[in-house]
């Protein structure tokens, strides 16, 4: 089997696996096993993907409209008011510590705004040591472990899902940081690293919304 | 399609305080305006990623989202809860989306066919060089972009497939194609992205 057959049915391979011969080519041609590994991790990285963006106001303020026009709402029954959240708050889950954790991810998330504007407004790239003290990756990843610890003791069940959250958020901050600093003056890049960030400061709101009883 | 990810399961599944999303659904469906936007506030974000994702271009995408959840809101009286409500949602944000284009595209053309790229936009047939492999070199800004930069036949594919999880016998059923043309699509579309990260980074050596 060439290069030319085996790459023909690699649409099938790379869905239910080759046969013996196939399996034997991939083996010693270093071409196509390059550019199998190259497809999966594709794949893969694309899995790790997360929804990342909001729709503007006007999205739901269009909604809301129409729904009010096609008869489709009333006003609400019952004393009950709440907001529109994504997460319960059952119970007291952590302390004036995690308002600390909080609030440091926050001045991360500003020490990012900040280093932005100090690019743009340099004629030189910067250096990542300019990054704030006061926000260093080495802090949000003390929050990050006390963040979980607090989970563990108070919601075992669900600290895998913590920490799966916050292992996928964190590598977006890495990488979208690491591409800011190659490339400080890419508005795309910084929006992506702030949106990362947020993504996190969503996290911990989450968490801390269970602060509330 | 895979369960929603990055998504604290529990935690979502809880529209407001006291307010569990079933209970929220109920409400949905004897026509709550607070319970609608409740709703709205869990899934604004995954669906209208899943619409900028396989447009490509914001407007389209809010526009895409907004008659996502105005369908569903018409709807939800006929939702019975034998999926989850998220994947009910999902696959009608995906068939408003599908239905979009199809417009966009010729009477007489089939999506799958309106949406095959020409062949100057599809993936280089280098069979036989040898680079180095892409693995570690990638990080998710530049492949959200690349993705983004993908002709738009290629994009919905592997959207639907690598990103949201939809094998391809559903992705068949909702394209109208075979089975063995979403692998085939799908293909042209990972290798199509090889090649624009490949591109990519050479690039940014030469630059360095």
């Amino acid at each position: 089997m060439n290069c030319a057959e085996f790459q023909k049915l690699l649409p099938e391979i790379m869905e239910s696996g080759g046969s013996a011969e196939e399996e034997a080519h991939l083996q010693s041609c270093a071409v196509c096993s390059d550019l199998v590994q190259d497809l999966r991790y594709i794949a893969e990285s694309a899995r790790l993907l997360l929804p990342m963006q909001d729709p503007s106001p006007r999205v739901w303020a269009g909604i809301r409209e129409a729904l009010e026009r096609e008869g489709l709402v009333r006003p609400p029954v019952g004393t009950a008011r709440f907001r529109p959240q994504t997460a319960a708050r059952p119970r007291r889950w952590l302390t004036g510590a995690s308002l600390l954790a909080a609030a440091a991810l926050l001045l991360f998330a500003i020490g990012v705004l900040w280093f932005w504007n100090y690019a743009a407004r340099e004629s030189q790239p910067v250096a990542t040591a300019s990054l704030p003290q006061a926000a260093s990756p080495a802090a949000v990843d003390d929050d990050d472990a006390r963040l979980l610890s607090a989970v563990e003791q108070r919601s075992p069940a669900l600290l895998a899902t913590y920490r799966e959250n916050l292992d996928t958020v964190n590598a977006y901050i890495r990488d979208a940081r690491h591409t800011v600093e190659q490339n400080p003056y890419d508005m795309g890049a910084r929006d992506h690293l702030l949106r990362a960030c947020n993504q996190k400061a969503l996290l911990y709101e989450m968490a801390l919304a269970r602060s509330e009883e | 399609m895979r369960p929603e990810k990055g998504d604290l399961a529990q935690a979502r599944k809880q529209a407001g305080p006291g307010l569990s999303e079933a209970e929220a659904i109920d409400r949905a469906k004897q026509g709550d305006a607070e319970s609608f936007e409740a709703l709205y506030a869990l899934h604004k974000r995954r669906v209208y990623s899943l619409c900028l994702r396989m447009t490509g271009n914001t407007a389209e995408a809010e526009d895409l989202t907004q008659e996502a959840f105005l369908q569903l809101y018409r709807k939800i009286a006929t939702f019975r809860g034998e999926s989850a409500f998220s994947t009910w949602l999902h696959r009608l944000a995906v068939n408003v989306v599908l239905m979009h284009l199809r417009k966009k595209s010729l009477p007489e053309v089939s999506l799958e066919a309106s949406l095959e790229p020409q062949q100057e936009d599809g993936p280089k047939k280098d069979i036989g060089a040898r680079d180095n492999v892409l693995a570690g070199a990638i990080d998710r800004v530049n492949l959200t972009r690349a993705i983004a930069s993908l002709p738009r036949g290629y994009r919905v594919i592997f959207v639907l497939h690598d990103i949201e999880g939809y094998e391809h016998n559903e992705i068949a059923e909702m394209m109208g194609c075979s089975i063995g043309n979403s692998k085939s699509q799908l293909h042209k579309a990972r290798m199509k992205l090889r090649d624009i990260l490949r591109e990519r980074r050479i690039e940014k050596a030469a630059g360095q």
